[in-house]
C-alpha cells in the first residue's frame, strides 16, 4: 500500500515555500500578537470605555483610521523587509550557491521565497481585519464602518502589500550587497522626487503656461508618491467604499503585475556571481548615480545662482551644475565601489547627469514638444475658466479666452522675470474643460505684461459673463447682506481710505450697471501703462455669500469712473478709521 | 553521463572557463585539480546549475543543468564553505533539504548521523570548521545524489574523519552508482581516491584520464653521459623540461615510456633510469610547461 506521502506530487517548490514560513514562524507569531493587541485589543478598550462615558465612542473612526492607515503602511514596510530577509542569499557566494543549486527553476526559487514572506506578513493582517469585521457585527450601533467597508480596506491592503513587494523586488534584486541595497532603494525614491522637485522649478520659470503643481510631476516620477496619494484619496474621499475606488485597486494591480514581471525578467538573468558584487546589474547603479548627479548638480548651481542673482540656465548656472554632478557622482561611486576605483566611470556619469539635465532644460526652454504653443480647437472646449487680478469668468463660449490664450502667446506677453517695478503685470490662469466631465483639463498660467496684450485682457475683464454672473447670484440675496470692501488711495501715495458697507440687491446692481458703462467707455486703455499704475484709485469687492458658497466681484477704478467714484465714495470710512 | 561541451564563462572580461569539454561516466570519483583560480569552483557551479554558462553546455546526458530542476535534482553541490540557514541546527537543515530534495532519505541521515557524531540540535553556528563540514556533508549524501560534487571536500576535517568520508564516498559509489567530483588542491587525497582526474589551468582543460594515465605519460629520466649531447638532439622528444648538471641530464618528457628510453639509449648514456612520476609532480610539470610559477609554489 503506498503511503499518503508518496501519493501526494512532490513540489520542491512548495516545499520551500512551507519551510520558509516555518523557519519564520516565530516572527509570524509575533506580529500576530502585535495585531491582535492593536486589534482587536484599543477598539475593545474604547467600546468598554464607551459604556460609562459615549464620548469615548467618538474616538472609534480615528482609531479606525488609524489602523487602517498604520496597518497598511507597516505591512507594505514589513512586506519589503521579509523579501530582503527571504532573498537574502543573493548577497553570499555560499548561499547563492546553496539555493541556486537546488531543483527548482529561477521563476520557482523566486515565487516560493517571495511567497512565504507575503503570507507571513499576511496573517497578522488578515487577523487584523478579521478581528474588526466580528466588531463590527457585534457593536453595528459604534462607528467602527460596514463589513464592505473592512472588506475593500482589506483587499486594497493586499493589493498594496503587492505592489509593495514587487516593487522592493526590482532593488533586491539588482543589488548585489545589502549596502548598495540600502543606497540605491532610499537614493532612488528620495532622488526621483527631487528630481520631480528640479523639473517642476524648470517648468515653472522656463515653460510658458506651465500650471501644474508640485504634485503633477510626483505622481509621473515616483511610483511610491503615486500609490501613496491614491491610498490617501481612497481613505479620505471614498471612506474606503470600493465600488467608488476602483482606480485604486486598478493601479495597485497595474503596478503590483508589471513589477513582478520586471523582478522576474531581472531574477531569471540574473547572474549568481554577482553576490558579493555592489550591484547585480549596473543600470541599477547607473540610474541612481544620474539622479544623484542630477540633485547635487543642481543644488551646488542654485546655491550660485541665488548669490549671483541669475537665472538656472545662465553660464554661471549651467557650469557650476556639470561641477556638482561630477562632485556627486565621484563621491557616489567612492561609495559604491569602495573608493576611486572607478574614478574616470563617475565623471563620466556627472557629465551624463548634466546631459540629462541639459536634455530636460531644453526641452522645458524650447516650449515641451509643443505645450506652450498648444491652444485647444474651439469645437473640443465645454467650458473655460480665466482668472486674473480680481476676475473669475467662467464662459461657456469660449472665443474671449481663446483670444486672449492666442494674444499671450503670440505677442509673447508671458515673461516670468519681467520687470515688476514698472510693468502692470498680473497673473492669468486660462483652465479648459475638454468634456463635459471636466476630466480632461488644459490648464495654463503666465504671468504676463498687461500692456501688451491690453485689448484681450479688456475683452474678458469687461465681458457680459463676469457681470452675469455675479448678477445672477444677486436674485437670491435678501436685505442688505451684500458687503463691500476695500480702499481709495490718492495722488500722493500717503494717504489710503478704508471703504465698507453693505449694499442691497438694487443698490448692487445700479452700482455694476454704472461701473459697466464707464468700464466700456474707457475701453482697453483701462490695461495702458499709465492707468494700471495710476496712484489714485478704488479697488473694492463686492461679497454674496449664497448658500455658504461666497462669490465675489472686484472692482477698479479711476479718475475716468467718477459715477462709480462718486458711489463708492458715499461708503468711505469716517477719517479716524483711514490709515495715512 | 555527465558531459560539458565548449563550456565557456567568463567574469567581467577574463575568461574563467575557456571550452572546457569532458565526459564522465556514472560511478566514478573524478578529480579535479588546478592552479588557483584555474577554474574548478566555477566549473562545478556550472555543473550544478548555480551558473550559467556563458558559451557552450554542461549537464546529464545531454540536458543542461541550468535552471532545469529534473537535473539539478540528481546533483548536490557542497562549495568550499558550507552555508547553513541563519540561527539553524542540523534537524532543521534537514527539514530544509527534505523539502526540496524529492530524494532526500531520512534512514541515510540517521545513518550518517551515527557515523559523523554530531549533535542535531545544537546550532549549527557554533560548530567547529571541521564539524560544519561533516553536517554538510551528512545533508548532501542524504539527498541521494546521482551526482556529488565537493569544492575541498576535505578541508578542515581530521585524519579520521577524512578517512570515514573517503569509505562512505566509496561505498556509495560502489552501492548507489553514485559519481563523485572532487576539486582540491589536495593532490594526495586526490590520487588515493579518484579513478579519474581532470587538470585545469586558466580556465582549461590541459589533462584529462585516468589517475595511470595522467601521471604515467609523464616520465623523468636521469642519464649520465661521457659527452654530454647537446640539448637539441632532445627536442626530438615531447620534452617537458630538461636540466644539466655536469655529466648528468635529467629530463622529463611525455610519452611511451619504452620510447622514451630507447631514445636516451641510442644517445649511449653511462648510465640511465626512468623514474615514476607522482601525480603532484605530474602536475607540477604541467604547469611549468604552461608558465606557472612553479618556483614560488616550491617555495
Amino acid at each position: 500500500m503506498m503511503s499518503s506521502q508518496s501519493k501526494r506530487k512532490f513540489s520542491p517548490t512548495f516545499g520551500l515555500l512551507f519551510s520558509t514560513i516555518n523557519k519564520n514562524a516565530g516572527v509570524i507569531i509575533l506580529m500576530s500578537l502585535a495585531m491582535l493587541i492593536f486589534c482587536p485589543g484599543i477598539f475593545l478598550t474604547t467600546l468598554s470605555k464607551s459604556e460609562f462615558n459615549q464620548a469615548d465612542a467618538y474616538t472609534l473612526p480615528e482609531y479606525l483610521d488609524i489602523l487602517y492607515g498604520v496597518t497598511g503602511v507597516v505591512s507594505c514596510v514589513l512586506i519589503c523587509v521579509c523579501n530582503y530577509v527571504n532573498l537574502a542569499y543573493l548577497y553570499k557566494k555560499q548561499s547563492s550557491d546553496v539555493f541556486h543549486s537546488l531543483p527548482l527553476t529561477r521563476a520557482q526559487l523566486l515565487f516560493s521565497r517571495v511567497a512565504a514572506g507575503f503570507i507571513g506578513v499576511l496573517i497578522p493582517v488578515t487577523l487584523g481585519y478579521a478581528s474588526l469585521s466580528v466588531l463590527s457585527f457585534f457593536y453595528p450601533t459604534y462607528a467602527i464602518g460596514t463589513l464592505s467597508q473592512i472588506a475593500s480596506a482589506y483587499l486594497v491592503n493586499i493589493l498594496y502589500m503587492l505592489a509593495a513587494s514587487a516593487y522592493s523586488l526590482i532593488f533586491i534584486i539588482g543589488a548585489g550587497s545589502a549596502f548598495d541595497l540600502i543606497l540605491s532603494f532610499f537614493g532612488f525614491n528620495t532622488a526621483v522626487l527631487v528630481v520631480g522637485g528640479i523639473i517642476h522649478a524648470l517648468c515653472d520659470r522656463y515653460l510658458s503656461g506651465y500650471s501644474s503643481a508640485f504634485t503633477g510631476i510626483m505622481r509621473i516620477v515616483s511610483p511610491v508618491y503615486f500609490l501613496g496619494e491614491k491610498a490617501a484619496l481612497f481613505a479620505i474621499d471614498n471612506v474606503y467604499s470600493l465600488p467608488k475606488s476602483e482606480d485604486v485597486v486598478f493601479a495597485a494591480i497595474i503596478f503590483a503585475a508589471v513589477f513582478f514581471a520586471i523582478s522576474a525578467i531581472l531574477y531569471n538573468f540574473r547572474k549568481a556571481e554577482r553576490g558579493g558584487q555592489a550591484y547585480a546589474y549596473k543600470f541599477i547603479y547607473i540610474i541612481c548615480a544620474v539622479l544623484a548627479g542630477i540633485c547635487g548638480g543642481y543644488a551646488l548651481s542654485e546655491i550660485f545662482v541665488l548669490s549671483a542673482d541669475t537665472k538656472e540656465l545662465s553660464p554661471i548656472g549651467i557650469i557650476f551644475f556639470i561641477v556638482g554632478a561630477i562632485i556627486t557622482t565621484v563621491v557616489y561611486g567612492a561609495v559604491t565601489n569602495r573608493g576611486f576605483k572607478r574614478f574616470k566611470k563617475s565623471i563620466v556619469l556627472g557629465v551624463a547627469s548634466a546631459l540629462v539635465y541639459g536634455v530636460i532644460a531644453i526641452i522645458v526652454a524650447s516650449g515641451a514638444f509643443g505645450f506652450e504653443k498648444r491652444i485647444p480647437e474651439k469645437k473640443a472646449i465645454s467650458s473655460v475658466v480665466v482668472d486674473f487680478d480680481d476676475a473669475f469668468i467662467n464662459f461657456n463660449d469660449a472665443d474671449k479666452a481663446l483670444k486672449l490664450h492666442k494674444a499671450i502667446i503670440e505677442k509673447k506677453a508671458d515673461d516670468e522675470y519681467l520687470d515688476t517695478v514698472d510693468t502692470p503685470h498680473t497673473y492669468v490662469r486660462i483652465n479648459y474643460n475638454l468634456d463635459k466631465d471636466g476630466k480632461d483639463v488644459l490648464m495654463r498660467k503666465y504671468f504676463v505684461d498687461k500692456v501688451k496684450i491690453k485689448k484681450e485682457l479688456f475683452d474678458v475683464y469687461s465681458s457680459d459673463e463676469r457681470f452675469t454672473e455675479f448678477e445672477k447670484g444677486l436674485e437670491r440675496v435678501k436685505g442688505d447682506s451684500i458687503e463691500l470692501w476695500g480702499g481709495k488711495s490718492f495722488n500722493d501715495d500717503t494717504e489710503y481710505a478704508d471703504i465698507y458697507g453693505r449694499l442691497t440687491s438694487s443698490e448692487t446692481k445700479e452700482l455694476l450697471s454704472v461701473y459697466k458703462r464707464e468700464l466700456k467707455a474707457v475701453g482697453e486703455e483701462f490695461y495702458s501703462a499709465e492707468n494700471q499704475t495710476k496712484h489714485s484709485v478704488i479697488n473694492v469687492t463686492l461679497t454674496i455669500d449664497i448658500e455658504r458658497k461666497p462669490k465675489s466681484f472686484g472692482i477698479f477704478t479711476t479718475d475716468d469712473f467718477p459715477e462709480t467714484n462718486a458711489i463708492l465714495n458715499s461708503y468711505i470710512q469716517s477719517n479716524e478709521d483711514t490709515i495715512g | 553521463m555527465l558531459t560539458a561541451q565548449n563550456l565557456t564563462k567568463t567574469f567581467e572580461g577574463s575568461k574563467a572557463l575557456d571550452g572546457v569539454c569532458f565526459e564522465i561516466d556514472d560511478g566514478c570519483v573524478y578529480g579535479l585539480v588546478g592552479s588557483n583560480g584555474s577554474g574548478k569552483s566555477t566549473l562545478l557551479r556550472c555543473i550544478s546549475g548555480v551558473y550559467k554558462p556563458d558559451d557552450g553546455r554542461v549537464g546529464i546526458d545531454g540536458i543542461p543543468s541550468f535552471n532545469n530542476p529534473s537535473v539539478k535534482s540528481q546533483i548536490a553541490f557542497l562549495g568550499d564553505t558550507p552555508y547553513f540557514l541563519p540561527q539553524s541546527n542540523l534537524k532543521e537543515m534537514a527539514s530544509f533539504y527534505k523539502s526540496t530534495y524529492k530524494n532526500f532519505d531520512i534512514d541515510t541521515y540517521k545513518y550518517l548521523l551515527s557515523v559523523f557524531p554530531l549533535n542535531e540540535s545544537a546550532r549549527l553556528s557554533t560548530f567547529s570548521k571541521g564539524m560544519r563540514r561533516q553536517a554538510a556533508l551528512i545533508l548532501m549524501l542524504s539527498t541521494k545524489p546521482r551526482y556529488l560534487l565537493l569544492d575541498e571536500a576535505f578541508d578542515g576535517l581530521d585524519v579520521v574523519m577524512r578517512k570515514t568520508l573517503s569509505n562512505i564516498i566509496i561505498d556509495s559509489t560502489e552501492k548507489y552508482g553514485m559519481t563523485v567530483i572532487i576539486a582540491s588542491h589536495n593532490l594526495r587525497e586526490i590520487e588515493d581516491m579518484c579513478d579519474h582526474i581532470s587538470l585545469l589551468h586558466e580556465g582549461k582543460l590541459i589533462a584529462d584520464g585516468g589517475i595511470e594515465e595522467v601521471s604515467g605519460k609523464i616520465h623523468k629520466i636521469q642519464a649520465v653521459f661521457e659527452r654530454v649531447p647537446e640539448k637539441e638532439v632532445f627536442k626530438q622528444l615531447d620534452l617537458m623540461k630538461i636540466e644539466q648538471n655536469g655529466s648528468v641530464i635529467s629530463l622529463v618528457a611525455k610519452g611511451d615510456r619504452d620510447d622514451i628510453m630507447a631514445f636516451v639509449d641510442s644517445l649511449s648514456p653511462k648510465f640511465s633510469e626512468c623514474i615514476d612520476v607522482s601525480l603532484e609532480e605530474a602536475f607540477i610539470y604541467e604547469l611549468e610547461v604552461l608558465g606557472y610559477d612553479v618556483k614560488s609554489i616550491e617555495a
